[in-house]
């Protein structure tokens, strides 16, 4: 059964090929995928016949209880038989269709496709394999209906289609997920009746597998996608509409039947909604002008039949289900085929402009008329046996049988209009108002309807053959329990035989009152307002609307409301996590005494910071920022932290020259505008709370003593591990390197991104020979030269005393490109370049090519990344990490110079 | 000591959050620089202060209450991808400037959620600096 | 072994490194640069394997012990995450050689590009929390550097979003991690999971985890915090916005999976708030992109809603749960970084991104509408590509254990996800063309481009159909997520002096 599916696959990707190289012949080479399956079907047919079943399995995801499983079934074998055999059937008819079309190649693909889908669909025992297939039908049928894509028309139809059926599908999918826990059963076959029944998950299950079906079958209230995807071509309608896509959903509720069709709610539902979309669909029908809308919607209204014929569960029912599915396949093909046929001939499928077609087409109109009187449930023909088993199986069904068989009488009576429209009117009567001159059409397209057409005839003629060979067990598939099937055209004068008269009846005058029923059917006004398509519509559009209305709140291009919403949902989380474990907190713990050096240090800081928040020149705002990073580093320095101190501040240095440099090109920042005061209000709220939200969760983190040994274990091995006294420095290049290792890549990757930047900015190169000194002083030059080489040296010694006294990497680079910033401020870039030798980008890549190399040797000599070598020669303690802080220093030292010269350059430009 | 740093921290927060909510993209960058300064502070509070020496161990011994080097080790390391981080914030802020002819913050948003232009038809000047 | 494990990092750091010292030179650096990112998929691709048979690979940098030197832990998960993010590493690089005549091709592209693969990496291997904050500055200042490549006033505009919000996440989870150390004394995830097993957490420490996950959920741009993402997305080069579309989000959610399983591997209270978010995360994702009309704000805000699809399996927090979030977490990088390359080459050949100048690319370049297909339905959750898969996993653990609204989101979402899709590919690929067929262009030299989109869409299709190894390699990463003693006990176990 897998070769089956991957056979047609198979001829699904070789068709775009095939049909460049033979043109529209190719059909008929693609059309042997099919036919071969079909071959394979019928020869299965004894087997399945004879009370077996052909399995198959593959693993596909174990972990999953998911399997490629498939089953041969009575049912299955019907919808297999009827999937390949009129896919042949179609594929043949398209060749000829659509032979002049550009795309014939990827429609055959799509057709085949879907094909595949849909025998995967039918044949599939494993509950995800089937879901998996399901969706693949899906898929390819949207790519069907959308197949004519420039017209807007398809494209609303196609997407309509997959927005019903996909939806539906996931609602399918957690029911069958759903089913399958709680059967602990992931195989039809292994789903237990029992374990169901009366289960408090039933009836999510049965909702949620009866939105998936009623979407597929186009159940009331979803029927509306599917008379639009008539805007798909012919052959797609005739396949889809008639034996495959729609019935689907049909196809799966009988399958579940027996599961499902306990005592509980599933018959009723299935009863009733069939009920409701088969009168829906028939009135609908006969109102339409267009041949295959009104296809399309006697297709409906089968369908609402079919499912309530699955709703009854009686003997009859059943087997009026299997009988009608079949009846109905096949004519229905037959039909769809034979109104594109019109249609190819004639150019229209308008009733008002038709009739007479049959001196032009005989042929076609011969299929039509046995179609049609299959259609029309007239004996001997196969829709006559269906139309009396429909009757007695809802009649059996109990009180609300009278009822639905009345239903069903209507229906009927419709469906007999309807097929009188599309044979007496289109081919009988007066001659037709044609653009050209019919003429009769080409072989693959009056052979699928006439044989469609004839196989109904006899089926229903010799109704042994199907009842022994197919109905029988295909009945016995959808029951419950075994049922006996048997078949006839004649059984005497019974309340079926009466309503079936009276069905006749009610379609003839029907037929010959169409005009009166169509007029009065148009008064409804409401009906048709909330059955069209208007509710989609309008339904999508409040959607849009909807989203549109939400991400506005989001796409609002407004960095300080991002920033606001940011800060708030920040201050929230953190206090919502204080306040609840407010209880927990043993209050502030450990608390030294205040250091006066370190309170001048806090007032410092804040007072600076908030200088910098409310000063508007520029000059000011740069000195009071500074002011506020002296302070931080005078803090750290009465905190014992000297490294971090001498880093602040030369980053602070650097941070003011920095900005000094970019603001002096910059207006003042007066000139913005100033806020309302509302907003200004808010702002500060926002600001003050989150700075509550900061000292909160500070303190809240010091609430006990600082646990574990890390600063102890650091401050015992710094010297004998690390040999070096400087413990913040050991730990910087040799306990946590990793760390600096990121460091300096930020470093130097932000000196890249900088300079490319600003680089940006220049006309090319242009700047690059200019270079003007940025003092004027004479005076001052004198004094910059000795000093920047004596910063040099000053770096120099700090890197290499780094390890044992307050220096080390970092601050030594930072110090040295403090003196080149000197050079290059007082004699313009282009001599520091030139002393600098290298381009900056070059050293800060050596910096980092250092420091990995000496992780590398502690990789290469055997222990982990970083760890250190040591040697002592003389007594001096050399060892990779002070080349990893050699690495260091060059990295940042090359990042900022890099950047540097290029903020100096860009100035220029 | 610790609660003033944490005030402290807070204090600086605030001030940092006011900063980064002003119209002026200039204003902004500072903000950055300013929470960057006050996080960094919070940092090295969570190690506790009330050390009497820094972390040296110069002749083999452990001073008794020398400071915690690790939240000094990372607070360094912090600093110095302020810093770089700072730097880079700069370089847009002067970049949108000459780009975009204000700092004003909104305005120069705004232009993102402006509709994407048309792709030119011609590839662009290559560019990048040399 | 010890270089394995701190291969993810070395490689694309060496590559950068290379390309720095010789980078006079465009040329060698491009080579280099696909050279390493081919080098770090094999790396990958090896650590896979390794952790495919149950190691742990562990090490102390330095040789020092944990908790005083810092570890590198690669589980099945990391592993994984390398993996992907070398795929990802060359698909862009090659991707990139196609400079599209945006001018931010060029040499600098592969130095930030390398730059960003080592912070990612970085972030995958780490076993301190620390560490982990400088690897996100590594990847931060990489990514900063590659939104606003090529210049111009809408790139900085962009840019300006994106910068600053970042930063004040990442400024958050420094003081998170200085907090967290504070209050536990420990920097390092192992221990820090021993001590919460042992209860010995204390409230000060609880809070600085809460605020990190906050700083991973900006990141990883959850609601209500992911305003950063489609603010600044489509304003990059087209390589770059996939790259970013594909990793960095995700390291957000990589490192709240991490934290939280370590820290609290039982359902709890964070859980719960975790499932609220993810499950709002995905509506106001899918709801937004529905509301575009451009090709890369649709496929952004996407990227918003696919992520709240992660975290729903780790806010579940049985081991199916997170085996989905593993699951999709591989796939979803493929198939979106994927879907901007589809993107960008769709842009280029109908010269504009907004989906009302485009169209008629169905006709004129179908092998492009297929590629296109694969991640689209794929994201969408269809059946039998990756993320049907995924999806699947994730609705059959809510309903497992009855959470019936997130197992209903997370399949309406995918409804919604199938509507922007299908809007996509109405508007740029069936609709004929607003300016007529004429209007369409034919750049020439994108076969690379093409070469790349359709390597990702095969990778998509095999973890469909192949779904199988896939999905016993997540269970059994989540089988070491649920349980973090294999974790613990790898650190532990790594030595050091």
């Amino acid at each position: 059964m897998l070769n089956a599916v991957l056979g047609i696959a198979l001829a699904m990707a070789f068709a775009p090929v095939l049909s460049r190289l033979l043109d529209d012949r190719a059909g008929f080479l693609l059309a042997l995928g099919p036919f071969a399956a079909f071959v394979w079907f019928v020869l299965q047919v004894p087997v399945v016949a004879a009370g077996g079943a052909v399995m198959e399995s593959i693993a596909w995801v174990p972990a999953l209880d998911a399997a490629l499983a498939f089953r041969l079934d009575g049912l299955s074998l019907l919808f297999a038989l009827l999937v390949s055999g009129i896919g042949t059937l179609i594929v043949l008819y398209a060749g000829a269709y659509l032979s002049d079309h550009h795309h014939l190649g990827r429609f055959y693909a799509y057709l085949l496709g879907f094909m595949a889908s849909m025998l995967g669909l039918v044949l599939a025992d494993d509950l995800i394999a089937m879901f998996v297939f399901w969706e693949l039908t899906s898929i390819s049928s949207y790519l069907l209906i959308s197949f004519q894509h420039e017209k807007s028309d398809s494209r609303r139809a196609a997407l309509q289609a997959l927005l019903i059926t996909g939806g539906g599908g996931l609602a399918l999918l957690a029911g069958l997920i759903l089913l399958g826990a709680a059967a602990d059963a992931w195989q039809f076959s292994a789903l237990d009746a029992e374990a169901l029944d009366g289960h408090a998950l039933y009836p999510a299950i049965i909702v949620l597998v009866l939105i998936g079906c009623f979407t597929k079958s186009a159940q009331l209230p979803f029927h509306l996608w599917l008379p639009n995807a008539m805007a798909a071509p012919t052959p797609v309608s005739a396949y889809l509409h008639s034996a495959t896509m729609v019935k689907a959903g049909v196809y799966l509720l009988a399958r579940l039947n027996p599961v499902f069709g306990g005592p509980d709610g599933w018959g009723t539902i299935l009863v009733v909604v069939g009920a409701a979309t088969a009168l829906v669909g028939a009135v609908l029908a006969i109102r339409q002008t267009d041949l295959k809308r009104i296809l399309a919607y006697t297709t409906v209204t089968v369908l609402g039949q079919l499912t309530m014929l699955i709703g009854t569960n009686t003997t009859y029912g059943l087997q009026a289900f299997v009988i009608y599915l079949l009846a109905h396949s096949l004519y229905k093909g037959a039909l769809f085929m034979a109104v594109g046929a019109v249609d190819h001939a004639t150019g229209t499928r308008e009733l008002g402009r038709l009739g007479g077609l049959i001196r032009y087409m005989p042929l076609t109109g011969a299929a039509v008329a046995l179609a049609a009187f299959s259609n029309a449930g007239l004996p001997p023909f196969f829709g006559f046996i269906a139309k009396e088993f429909k009757y007695t199986g809802l009649i059996e069904f109990g009180p609300l049988g009278w009822l639905t068989a009345g239903v069903m009488v209507a229906t009927n009576a419709l469906l007999l209009t309807a097929a009188g429209l599309v044979f007496i009117r289109t081919f009988l009567g007066r001659q037709g108002r044609y653009l050209r001159e019919p003429h009769e059409v080409s072989m693959p397209m009056w052979l699928g309807p006439m044989v469609l057409a004839i196989g109904g005839f006899i089926l229903g003629a010799f109704n042994n053959l199907p009842e022994v060979w197919l109905v029988n067990s295909a009945v016995q598939a959808v029951s419950r329990g075994p049922v006996e099937v048997h078949l006839y055209l004649w059984g005497g004068i019974t309340p079926a035989l009466v309503a079936s008269a009276l069905t006749v009846a009610l379609g003839a005058l029907g037929y010959v009152y169409r005009y009166e029923v169509r007029h009065r059917l148009a008064r409804w006004r409401v009906f048709w307002r909330i059955s069209g398509d208007l509710i989609w519509d309008r339904m999508l559009k409040r959607i849009f609307v909807f989203a549109g209305t939400l991400a506005s709140n989001f796409q609002h291009g407004s960095l300080r409301r991002h920033m606001t919403l940011l800060v708030l949902v920040a201050s929230a989380t953190a206090l919502f996590g204080v306040l609840s474990m407010a209880g927990s907190f043993a209050g502030v713990g450990s608390v030294s005494p205040l250091s006066p050096a370190g309170l001048a240090g806090c007032v410092l800081a804040v007072g600076g910071a908030a200088g910098a928040a409310v000063m508007k020149g520029r000059l000011a705002l740069v000195a009071a920022l500074g002011l506020s990073g002296l302070g931080l580093a005078l803090f750290f320095l009465a905190a014992n932290a000297p490294d971090v101190a001498i880093t602040q501040l030369m980053v602070e240095t650097l941070t003011v020259v920095f900005l000094a440099l970019v603001l002096r090109r910059m207006p003042p920042m007066g000139v913005v505008g100033s806020r309302a005061p509302r907003v200004r209000r808010i702002h500060a709220a926002v600001a003050v709370l989150f700075g509550l939200t900061a000292a909160g969760v500070v303190i809240a983190a010091l609430s006990q003593p600082l646990p574990g040994d890390i600063a102890a274990w650091y401050l015992a091995n710094s010297l004998p591990g690390g040999h070096g006294a400087n413990v913040v420095n050991v730990i910087l290049v040799d306990f946590r390197a990793l760390d600096t290792l990121g460091e300096i890549l930020v470093v130097a990757l932000a000196g890249l991104a900088a300079a490319t930047l600003l680089g940006a900015g220049r006309g090319t190169g242009a700047a690059r020979h200019g270079g003007r000194a940025e003092f004027d002083s004479v005076f001052l030059r004198q004094g910059v030269k000795p000093l920047a080489g004596l910063l040099l040296l000053v770096s120099l010694v700090l890197l290499w005393r780094g390890h044992n006294l307050p220096g080390g990497g970092f601050i030594g680079s930072l110090v040295a490109a403090c003196a080149l910033v000197l050079l290059a401020l007082a004699f313009g870039v282009p001599l520091a370049r030139r002393l600098l030798r290298v381009s900056p980008a070059w050293v800060s890549g050596l910096g980092l090519a250092c420091a990995v190399g000496a992780g590398v040797i502690g990789l290469l000599g055997g222990g982990q990344f970083l760890t250190g070598g040591w040697a002592f020669p003389g007594g001096l303690p050399l060892g990779t990490p002070l080349l990893f802080d050699v690495g260091v220093f060059l990295t940042v030292f090359g990042a900022v110079l890099h950047m540097l010269f290029r903020l100096l350059e860009s100035e220029e430009a | 000591m610790e609660i003033v740093a944490a005030l402290t921290v807070g204090a600086l927060v605030a001030i940092g959050i006011w900063l980064l909510l002003d119209r002026n993209l200039v204003r902004v960058v500072l903000g950055v620089v300013v929470i960057g300064n006050a996080i960094n502070l919070g940092v090295l509070t969570a190690g506790r202060f009330g050390s009497r020496a820094a972390a040296f161990v110069a002749q083999g011994e452990v001073p008794l209450q020398a400071a915690n080097p690790l939240p000094q080790a990372l607070v360094l390391t912090a600093i110095v991808i302020g810093f770089a981080l700072f730097v880079f914030a700069l370089a847009v802020l002067k970049r949108t400037w000459e780009t975009h002819g204000t700092t004003e913050t909104d305005r120069v948003t705004a232009l993102a959620e402006e509709p994407a232009p048309d792709l030119p038809e011609t590839p662009l000047r290559p560019g990048g600096p040399a | 072994m010890s270089g394995l494990l701190v291969a993810p990092v070395l490689v694309p750091l060496a590559t950068l490194i290379l390309c720095m010292l010789l980078r006079r030179n465009p040329g060698v650096v491009a080579a280099l640069s696909v050279a390493g990112a081919a080098l770090l998929t094999l790396v990958g691709l090896r650590l896979v394997g390794l952790a495919g048979e149950g190691v742990i690979l562990a090490g102390q940098m330095g040789g020092w012990q944990a908790p005083y030197g810092i570890s590198l832990v690669i589980d099945r998960l990391s592993a994984a995450m390398v993996a992907i993010t070398g795929v990802i590493g060359l698909a862009t690089v090659v991707y990139g050689l196609v400079r599209e005549g945006d001018p931010a091709g060029g040499r600098d592209f592969h130095l930030f590009v390398q730059g960003l693969l080592t912070g990612v990496c970085g972030t995958f291997i780490t076993g301190d929390v620390f560490n982990l904050y400088v690897w996100f500055e590594v990847l931060l200042i990489a990514s900063f550097a590659l939104i606003v490549l090529g210049d111009g006033a809408r790139r900085l505009s962009g840019t300006v979003v994106y910068l600053f919000l970042n930063l004040l996440a990442t400024l958050l989870f420094l003081l998170s991690a200085g907090l967290l150390y504070g209050a536990t004394g420990t920097l390092n995830m192992a221990e820090l999971a021993q001590l919460s097993a042992a209860g010995e957490i204390p409230a000060g420490g609880t809070v600085a985890v809460v605020l990190m996950l906050l700083a991973f959920s900006i990141k990883a741009a959850l609601f209500p915090v992911f305003g950063w993402l489609p603010a600044s997305y489509h304003v990059a080069w087209s390589p770059v916005s996939a790259l970013f579309a594909g990793l960095l989000t995700k390291v957000g959610v990589y490192a709240l999976i991490r934290i939280v399983t370590l820290v609290w591997p039982q359902a709890g209270v964070v859980h719960e708030v975790l499932l609220w978010v993810a499950c709002l995360t995905m509506l106001v994702g899918v709801l937004g992109a529905a509301a575009q009309t451009e090709v890369r704000r649709i496929l952004s805000f996407h990227i918003v809603s696919q992520v709240g699809y992660m975290v729903l399996g780790l806010a579940l927090a049985t081991p199916l749960a997170l085996a989905g979030a593993v699951f999709y977490l591989i796939h979803h990088i493929v198939v979106k970084a994927n879907l901007f390359f589809i993107g960008g080459l769709a842009a280029r050949m109908a010269g504009s991104e907004r989906l009302a100048a485009m169209g008629g690319l169905y006709a004129r370049a179908p092998w492009l509408a297929i590629l296109f297909a694969i991640p689209a339905l794929s994201l969408a959750g269809i059946p039998p590509l990756s993320g049907f898969w995924a999806k699947f996993v994730l609705v059959k653990a809510s309903l497992d254990i009855g959470a019936w609204v997130a197992a209903a989101v997370a399949l309406v979402t995918g409804v919604f996800t199938l509507l922007s899709m299908s809007k996509i590919w109405n508007e740029a690929f069936l609709k004929a063309h607003p300016g007529g067929a004429a209007a369409l262009r034919e750049p020439a030299g994108l076969r690379p481009a093409f070469a790349v989109v359709a390597a990702l869409a095969a990778i998509t299709v095999l973890i469909g159909l192949g779904a199988g190894p896939v999905m016993d390699y997540a269970n059994a990463a989540a089988a070491q997520l649920a349980d973090p003693s294999g974790y613990i006990g790898a650190v532990r176990g790594a030595g050091g002096q």
